[in-house]
């Protein structure tokens, strides 16, 4: 069990300057010893985990890791992304596994978007991936069976994979076994591979759930309460940051005092950023209660903000109807048509303005000691510039880990209100 | 103070009085991340635990008033009801984003553990305040009734 928030240490001034430059809602920042990097892979069980090029990871427990470039949000790229990797490696699905992969353009940038963004949208996470995994999958399966030619010495050409098993005559290795040979073949160039025929898939379009079986790779993570999300990591010593906005859009911060929230237990800095005023505190509670407590002693600067009221915008939205549109495309007479005999019917439909969050609910950031970003977002790579740039030096690295985007999108106007970061 | 949590006593640094939720003490001081943060204002249902076996949200129930009484987060689980739930929310693959299913799955858990084959109707009336984002409700509603059937054949 995580230690209590006793233990804290002081961040040092800058540092809480540094990470606030970050201008998101909210964030916590911890401190944690020098030298505690994150593990890649649950360490200390004699597991070795070998990556057989950016895509694939072969541990000699047998089992395979696909990297996931696009983030998993209940969307289902950790069970399709996978599946690919799955058929061209002739891989068993029980053998497979996913984690995250980090923020590195362009080996995981987005093809549809040019590859030059890592980013997870349009759907578009199967559609770009889909010949660069298949190829991935081939390439790790070309290695394995190199290396069980090399253990054999027979011919290549002589061996078959199926199933998570290489064979050739007699012999016989799973991918486990292979693993540490295979990640000494020099990887092929992988757009000289051949690829399967897809009237032979054994696994893409096919259902892979059994009676009683999940077939989403997710859902047994999600339903016990182990899948870890972005906003679980919480060290000891993380410190949560909220942000006090102006109610209205466009407000700007005029004055504030911020004595009332300095005096809640376990407020620690209350501080002006461009968003509003934060407040950074010891734990999420101190910190709401700080940011409460700050609210009705902002004075807000209204000359740039939107003052009217929902009714007014939508009345504005209504006289719109009146207002010759644009045309994008014009096929037949429509005016005449509902001019003419028939029913008419017509209905309104009205939606007011809600925020979303929709990226801003993923946002969970960490900054560790030594400058690495934790957190999960859309666009993956979006923040480490500006975080670079404000702490005076090129971009934190990111580690993926399993780290899921958290969903507090049915929240409004708090539902930024945090993102976790570490320095 | 202690607190009972998944059946063991656990010492908490929360003092009499103090208001801080039990969320809170879960995930900021326990490591207990099952319990999600969703509103913080009881309004949608990602935060729910079961204290003495009632769905109870826990970002607006202070910690400090829970000594003596017994809470399960879904780290802790294992009722037949709750198996069951989560065997129905496996075979019918319910999550997608996931954040709001520990809710769901104890929401659940609480309704079948007081009726054991609840209609449609029964799962729309108990669980309508626990939200989904994601809009999983089909599916949380044919998982319930098909936990109902696994409870019944063990």
């Amino acid at each position: 069990m995580a230690e209590t928030s006793s233990t804290l240490g002081s961040p040092t001034r800058r540092l809480v300057l540094q990470v606030i430059g970050l201008g998101s809602a909210g964030f916590a920042i911890g401190c944690v010893p020098e030298g505690a990097t994150p593990a890649d892979d649950a360490a200390g069980n004699g597991v070795s985990t070998l990556a057989l090029g950016p895509f694939v990871k072969i541990s000699t427990d047998d089992k395979v890791t696909v990297l996931l470039k696009h983030i998993e949000f209940g969307q289902g790229v950790s069970t399709g992304l996978p599946t690919i990797v799955a058929e061209e490696l002739d891989a068993r699905w029980d053998q497979m596994k996913f984690e995250h992969a980090p923020a590195e353009v362009p080996t995981y940038g987005n093809l549809a978007f040019g590859g030059a963004v890592q980013g997870t949208g349009g759907s578009t996470a199967i559609a770009n991936s889909w010949e660069q995994l298949r190829r991935a999958g081939a390439a790790a399966r070309y290695m394995l069976v190199q290396a069980a030619a090399e253990r054999w010495g027979v011919d290549a050409a002589e061996i078959t994979v199926a199933d998570g098993v290489v064979s050739a005559g007699e012999d016989s290795a799973t991918f486990g076994e292979l693993a540490e040979g295979a990640v000494a073949i020099a990887p092929p160039d992988a757009a000289s591979l051949t690829l399967k025929d897809p009237s032979t898939f054994k696994l893409i379009g096919q259902e892979k759930s059994a009676t009683g079986v999940s077939a989403r790779a997710d859902t047994a993570a999600k339903i016990n309460g182990s899948a870890k999300y972005a906003m679980d990591y919480h060290p000891p010593g993380t410190l949560v940051a909220l942000i006090a906005r102006s109610p209205k859009f466009g407000g700007k911060v005029a004055s504030f005092n911020a004595e009332a929230s300095r005096a809640i237990p376990g407020v620690m800095l209350v501080r002006q950023v461009p968003s509003g005023v934060a407040v950074i505190a010891r734990d999420f509670w101190a910190a709401k209660k700080g940011r409460d407590a700050i609210l009705p002693q902002i004075q807000w600067n209204n000359d740039n903000a939107e003052m009217r009221s929902s009714d007014a915008i939508f009345e504005d939205y209504r006289e719109t109807f009146d207002v010759a549109g644009h045309e994008a495309r014009l096929e037949g007479d429509g005016a005449t048509a509902i001019g003419g005999p028939g029913r008419i019917i017509s209905a309104d439909f009205e939606f007011p303005y809600r925020s979303c969050a929709d990226g801003a609910a993923e946002l969970r950031r960490r900054v560790h000691a030594r400058r690495i970003l934790q957190d999960h977002l859309r666009f993956a790579d979006a923040d480490r510039r500006p975080a670079g740039r404000r702490a005076g030096s090129g971009p934190p690295s990111r580690p993926g880990h399993d780290r899921y985007p958290s969903c507090r999108r049915i929240l409004r106007q708090e539902g930024d209100a945090q993102c976790r970061s570490r320095g | 103070m202690n607190l009972t949590i998944n059946g063991e006593a656990v010492e908490v640094n929360v003092a009499p009085g103090d208001d801080r939720p039990l969320l809170w003490v879960l995930r900021e001081d326990l490591a207990l991340t099952g319990t999600k943060f969703g509103c913080g204002v009881s309004a949608c249902g990602a935060c729910t635990v079961l204290v003495d076996g009632q769905p109870t949200r826990s970002c607006v129930t202070p910690a400090a008033t829970l000594e003596g009484r017994s809470v399960t987060t879904i780290e802790g689980l294992d009722t037949p009801q709750g198996k069951a739930v989560q065997q129905a929310w496996t075979e019918l693959d319910v999550v997608q984003c996931g954040w709001c299913q520990s809710g769901q799955i104890l929401a659940a858990t609480a309704l079948l553990t007081q009726n054991a084959s609840p209609t449609e109707d029964d799962v729309n009336t108990s669980m309508s305040a626990n939200i989904c984002r994601c809009a999983t409700y089909d599916r949380i509603r044919n998982a319930v009734v098909r936990a109902s059937q696994l409870v019944g054949t063990e």
